[in-house]
């Protein structure tokens, strides 16, 4: 399938209000956050991403 | 030979890691484990839509997955050596209890570690370990 260059435009936008807005906030809390690392915040590392082949099979 | 090469290789990095511990050196890793997950963990996520949306094809689906798989590999064993760091203290016997924790837990579960060790290095186009 492929998409005019509008569509296109249009996908662009809603990735960016879906994904980036929350990401780009995720960012911000990260680096601004003063709090002790726990062992469990490390931990919680291995958790918070998937496989690669994970996030085509949802 | 090679498995303790591989094991050998991992120790000294372990090692560095721990050499290296303070607060800030743990609060600095962690910020940029945390940042590069949430980065790629939002790029799987866009790739996967564009692909279910026909954006990328097959072909392009698979070169970002081994492009991931190098990601995922890199994250998971930065992940561990932050992890042992956080462990050990300025206590010299606390860094060794340590050490020899990790040591055999890179025994116990060398087939994982030598999976993650393999994809890392077929990025640097350097031989495969093998049994």
């Amino acid at each position: 399938m492929s998409l005019t260059p509008a569509e296109l435009a249009m996908w662009t936008i809603e990735m960016t209000i879906k994904y980036g807005v929350p990401t780009v906030k995720e960012l911000i809390s990260t680096w601004s956050s003063d709090t002790v690392v726990t062992h469990d915040m490390i931990k919680e590392l291995e958790a918070e991403i998937k496989k690669p082949e994970a996030y085509f099979e949802e | 030979m090679r498995k303790f090469k591989c094991l050998f290789m991992i120790m000294v990095v372990m090692a560095l890691a721990v050499g290296c511990t303070s607060d800030d050196y743990i609060k600095t890793s962690y910020k940029s484990l945390k940042s590069a997950g949430v980065v790629y963990d939002t790029s799987m996520k866009v790739a996967a839509e564009a692909y279910k949306s026909g954006i990328i094809n097959e072909g392009e689906k698979n070169e970002i997955i081994v492009l991931g798989q190098r990601f995922y590999s890199s994250y998971m064993v930065a992940t561990a050596a932050l992890e042992t760091a956080e462990n050990a203290t300025a206590d010299n016997a606390t860094v060794k209890e340590e050490l020899v924790k990790a040591m055999k837990d890179m025994w116990l579960n060398y087939d994982t570690y030598k999976m993650r060790y393999n994809a890392m290095i077929k990025a640097y186009q350097v031989p495969e370990v093998t049994k």
